[in-house]
């Protein structure tokens, strides 16, 4: 046991080394994550391969103790000892038989005396190891059991919380919402993983000083950590301590992964809220500035170093947007240095990292052919009709996470800039050039769920019914919102209605029943026989169109392009605008 | 929030109680409820305390009549307060038994990094409640 753990500590200090070098190669923080958990994991499991690795002389002496013939004492020694009751002179005679038949048992193997200090001082550090995992684990039961009835005296959120919390769970595809708590202290907002359901905590006073985006964006941070699983990696750290808590190792694999998943989090809360970057950082920044509240200052020399760098460096990764979702080579290539990596160690690569990446990036459409430095994704339409003519097309507005492609934009500024541009007309396989990405209209309409059905004409046909993403707040295809329905032969009353489907997010369907509410996590069969009894709510008849394509305005911001298009129905007389948004995101 | 409140002995606690249930009361008052039936030694425990709490600025003693008044100067809200405060931050501070995930860590930053950061990132500061 001694000897798997040593090799395992040195196996793993091996293996933090190489990790260190990668990660300063490539600096990829998804890739760092899963390396670092690595390092953690490889020091509980058994190698995969025995690696013959030169161990320290002390523990090969240990080995020949199990080899020791048994030991017989000669009977006279026996029957003394037997007949003794009390201390005195016998027990040096005692003493001294001792050592004897110590002495004769490891006949076998003469160690001399510097390999019996050896084998003493072995088990010393044994001892000290067991005694330190022992104590840390009494702790940790300790302040585990602590902080759980102190989670007792935490209070509930209100019901503006509790809605945002629910729709920021959906947004980021968990399928429950987490529990949200509220402390009446001044600690940092933090996720409690290690019981039964997730549990956020935030503290009262930062509360009221973020306004309604900032309060959004630090529920997003905190359901991130919970939907990538890094409250599982909690238990690892805990355990990988326990153990080997005098191994520099662990505590510096420790401090990685915790840089590591922080940027993480962040690369998927923008990915699934990327144009809330500023208030991303305004919420960091805000809650910096609450908890240095209840310190006492620091001397104007301490500044710059250790976390405020930390803090630096990952605001600028949130403002330049460089993180994105991973086309799937570079993906393919981080598992693959991953995967070289394991001969050393005998560990499962953390799915959920990967799938949480996945999921981010919805329905991507990958034209890696189009551009060397981004792709096409997606882009979001927004319809609407114009108030000249008969309304026909939906009056929910769209809007959702928008993942992109493009605008090598040097020129826009923050503001974002409108470009006279002259209106023209743009048939189907009009390419238009935005940066070094070459897209067709046809392409760029299709992802908006504009079909054609005949290449190479200016026709466009068929609108397809499938909702691209849907603003929560413009909602309702539903016809009825409320009223009553047989759940199980009863008769059971229900109330607003509202479902809404977030483009590459499961569909999320929420109502009242009986006055309480029930949103995505209610039970399966209720939500069935519910959208039995008032119809599937996104089936809508399908429109088509034949007409004309103007492309009418093009506006740049720092990190999008808008082109502004107008659709002209000649069989209607009917006149559609429609928005795309079509944003750059950097492969990083 | 800017007073640090400090702690308190259990002893010094049984005092405040009472403070805080019936307002003003003398020392004789207090000793009678703390030790019933006690002698002059437990007279002089409770002025010891009382001492101790004054120093502490707990209580405030006022000395315009023959027997000295006390008053509780930290109300049992705030009290609770700052036990909690404490409790909180005592349970989630990870350095070493790590099973919390913090947004973020302040430790070592200071008022002028926050500043520098805020100004390099266009983001404005603010001052107490939003909503």
């Amino acid at each position: 046991m001694t000897e798997m753990a040593l090799s395992n500590a040195i196996t793993g200090t091996l293996l933090a080394l190489v990790v260190f070098g990668i990660t300063r190669i490539f600096r990829k923080p998804l890739l760092a994550h899963t390396l670092w958990t690595l390092v953690l994991l490889k020091l509980l499991l058994p190698p995969l391969s025995s690696t013959t690795l030169p161990l320290p002389s002390f523990v090969q002496t240990a080995r020949p103790r199990e080899e020791v013939r048994p030991v017989r004492l000669p009977t006279t020694v026996l029957t003394d000892s037997k007949a003794r009751s009390s201390r005195g002179p016998s027990e040096a005679v005692q003493a001294a038989v001792n050592t004897e038949a110590f002495a004769d048992s490891i006949g076998a193997f003469p160690l001399g005396s510097e390999q019996v200090h050896q084998l003493e001082w072995s088990t010393v550090l044994l001892a000290i190891w067991c005694c330190g995992s022992a104590a840390l684990a009494m702790v940790t039961v300790y302040r585990l059991y602590m902080f759980r009835r102190f989670l007792r005296s935490t209070s509930g959120p209100d019901a503006e919380l509790h809605a945002w919390a629910v729709e920021m769970a959906n947004r980021l595809g968990l399928t429950a919402a987490p529990l949200v708590r509220i402390i009446d202290a001044r600690v940092s907002p933090m996720v409690w993983g290690l019981g039964v359901r997730p549990c956020v905590l935030i503290p009262r006073e930062l509360l009221g000083q973020l306004d309604r985006d900032e309060t959004r964006m630090l529920l997003a941070h905190e359901f991130a950590h919970i939907k990538r699983g890094d409250h599982f990696v909690r238990w690892l750290e805990l355990l990988t301590t326990t153990l080997y808590w005098w191994l520099p190792v662990v505590w510096w694999a420790r401090r990685c992964i915790r840089n590591a998943e922080e940027e993480c989090c962040d690369g998927l809360v923008l990915s699934v809220l990327p144009s809330h970057a500023r208030n991303y950082v305004s919420t960091l920044l805000q809650t910096v500035d609450f908890l240095l509240d209840s310190r006492t200052p620091l001397p104007a020399t301490a500044s710059g170093l250790g976390n405020t760098q930390t803090l630096r460096r990952r605001c600028e990764m949130i403002m330049q947007r460089s993180y994105g979702p991973l086309t799937w080579v570079s993906r393919a290539s981080q598992w693959a240095i991953a995967l070289a990596v394991l001969p050393f160690a005998v560990g499962l690569p953390s799915p959920n990292a990967a799938t949480a990446q996945t999921r981010s990036t919805g329905t991507a459409t990958e034209r890696p052919a189009s551009s060397n430095r981004g792709t096409v994704r997606s882009a979001a339409a927004e319809t609407e009709p114009t108030s000249s003519s008969t309304v026909r097309s939906s009056s929910t507005s769209v809007r959702g996470p928008l993942n992109a492609a493009n605008a090598n934009s040097p020129s826009a500024d923050d503001t974002g800039s409108n470009q006279p541009f002259p209106s023209q007309q743009l048939d189907a396989e009009t390419t238009l050039y935005l940066g070094d990405l070459r897209v067709t209209v046809k392409e760029l309409l299709s992802l908006s769920g504009f079909t054609t059905r005949k290449p190479n004409t200016s026709v466009f046909g068929g609108v397809s019914n499938r909702i691209v993403s849907v603003d929560e707040s413009a909602l309702n295809p539903v016809d009825a919102k409320s009223g009553t329905f047989l759940y199980d032969g009863e008769s059971r009353a229900f109330s607003e209605v509202s479902y809404s489907k977030p483009k590459g997010h499961p569909s999320y369907f929420s109502f009242q029943v009986d006055g309480k509410y029930d949103g995505y996590s209610a039970r399966r069969r209720l939500r069935e026989q519910l959208v039995e009894a008032i119809g599937k709510p996104h089936r809508r008849s399908a429109r088509h169109f034949t007409g004309e394509v103007w492309l009418r305005r093009v506006t740049l911001t720092d990190a999008d392009v808008v082109l502004e298009f107008k659709l002209r129905d000649v069989e209607l007389s009917q006149q559609l605008k429609l928005s795309v948004i079509v944003r750059y995101e950097a492969d990083w | 929030m800017k007073k640090k409140i400090e702690s308190i002995t259990d002893a010094e606690l049984a005092v405040m109680k009472l403070l805080w249930d019936s307002g003003d009361l003398t020392a004789r008052e207090i000793r009678d409820q703390l030790y019933p039936g006690g002698s002059e030694s437990a007279h002089g425990t409770v002025q010891k305390l009382l001492q101790r709490l004054e120093k502490k600025s707990f209580v405030s003693r006022d000395r315009s009549g023959f027997a000295h008044v006390f008053r509780a100067k930290v109300t049992h809200e705030a009290y609770a307060g700052t036990q909690l405060q404490s409790l909180a931050t005592k349970l989630t501070d990870g350095s070493v038994v790590p099973f919390l995930t913090h947004l973020v860590e302040a430790e070592g930053i200071s008022r002028s990094d926050l500043d520098e950061l805020r100004k390099l990132f266009g983001v404005k500061a603010k001052r107490g409640k939003q909503k």
